[in-house]
């Protein structure tokens, strides 16, 4: 009964595992850190830096498996990190064309289509933010979280556009977080508190 | 002996007149009539580019069908207009057509019965939701209706301004406002879909011209 049951189990997270696999296939954008400071995109987590220095973020789209006529999508920053600016990623050939931000929501189109296929990915813009020191990280993780472009309805989440047929594809907001593995906490009485120190 | 002379004579004058009659049905004036001709076409949008690389009529199931007839009686069918003297202007003179009456030809010369199509892209720049018309040597022509001539094919181009390039200017009007949602007869929703999102700003950008890829009449 017992080895039937641990089947049972292991089917299951065989399963869960593979389903993992296909959510894997899910178009998405995601902010990334330059954790080595080397220029290029690393982790999705990070400690928060010295108040008023900079710091750059990288928005990339993953996952698309096709070339990208266009794409859409917002950020929504925490209160740890202020936006400054941003470089979108200029194609070598072709042009591209940008209505607003990453802040307020971003559009980009390009007149050559873009490369969607295939790892890393295919980075959208570089931004450009500030930390604020507005950081408490034992109040918990602050996420930073790309969401849909706002205007006018806001859709479910950002979206790629297939080239040539120009169809909208949806896509995951993936969400990136300072304080990350923030101190947990749990409810006690004075009493117990003083009860440590005795 | 004469009397069946007479009668065979008789024979070759009906018969020639049969003919001559016959011939009669096929004949016409040449004269292009524009309330005997017609020009027909489901009612819908198309993208327009300044390059002729826009939407194709056809493939959107807006071909345009024309018949030519002449100023006899109800018309009589005129075929063998050449195509190159039958194309297609704005309703409301709101489009730019690239090389004049090169924009857009008819598919090929009228048949026997007059007719032709259109089913190419359209060479053009602008924004007309008037729709257009069909002219045909010079004549427009079009529903059967002599006062109403206008086709119900909306022309959406990423030249928006109508200069004959889709360049910046075009890119400062489609980005004014944007996006919209709903949006009725706005000249940047290229697709119909009744919203000026980002498809139609992925089908501007494939259509912009900025002086390196060139989008403007050719």
């Amino acid at each position: 009964m017992k080895r039937a049951l641990a089947g049972v189990l292991v089917a299951a997270i065989v399963g869960f595992s593979a389903g993992g696999a296909s959510a894997d296939a899910v178009p998405y954008f995601q902010v990334y850190f330059d954790d080595a400071s080397n220029g290029s995109f690393g982790e999705t987590q990070a400690f928060c830096g010295e108040v008023g220095h900079p710091v750059y973020l990288y928005v990339v789209a993953r996952n698309f498996e096709s070339w990208l006529a266009a794409i859409e999508y917002s950020i929504d920053f925490p209160p740890g990190l202020m936006y400054v600016g941003e470089t979108i990623n200029p194609p070598s050939q072709g042009t591209m064309l940008s209505i607003g931000n990453s802040d307020i929501g971003l559009t980009v189109s390009w007149s050559l289509p873009r490369n969607g296929f295939g790892e890393p990915g295919y980075l959208v813009s570089t931004i450009f933010a500030i930390w604020t020191g507005d950081c408490y990280c034992q109040a918990g993780p602050q996420p930073i979280v790309v969401g849909p472009y706002p205007y006018p309805v806001p859709k479910t989440g950002p979206s790629g556009v297939r080239w040539p047929d120009l169809v909208e594809l949806p896509a995951v907001g993936m969400t990136s977080l300072l304080c990350p593995g923030a101190v947990s906490t749990q409810e006690s009485t004075w009493g117990g508190i003083k009860a440590l120190y005795r | 002996m004469l009397k069946g002379k007479f009668a065979v004579l008789s024979l070759v004058a009906a018969a020639l007149l049969c003919l001559q009659i016959a011939g009669v049905d096929t004949a016409n004036s040449g004269n292009v009539d524009p309330c005997n001709s017609s020009a027909t076409s489901p009612a819908g949008v198309i993208f327009a580019c300044p390059y002729g690389d826009g939407d194709a009529l056809n493939v959107l199931g807006l071909t345009i069908s024309v018949t030519v007839k002449d100023n006899v009686g109800a018309g009589n069918p005129i075929p063998g207009v050449p195509a190159t003297d039958m194309w297609l202007i704005s309703c409301n003179d709101l489009l730019f057509l690239c090389n004049g009456s090169s924009a857009i030809t008819a598919s090929a010369a009228t048949d026997v019965n007059g007719n032709t199509t259109f089913t190419g892209d359209l060479a053009m720049g602008g924004c007309d939701n008037g729709g257009v018309r069909v002219v045909v040597q010079g004549i427009v022509v079009g529903a059967g209706i002599c006062a109403d001539p206008c086709v119900a094919v909306k022309v959406r181009s990423s030249d928006l301004n109508a200069s004959g390039v889709p360049d910046v200017i075009d890119f400062g009007t489609f980005a004014g406002g944007y996006p919209v949602d709903p949006a009725a007869n706005d000249c940047r929703d290229f697709n119909n879909d009744n919203k000026v999102d980002v498809l139609d700003f992925a089908k501007f950008s494939g259509h912009y011209d900025d002086g390196v890829t060139l989008h403007r009449c050719n």
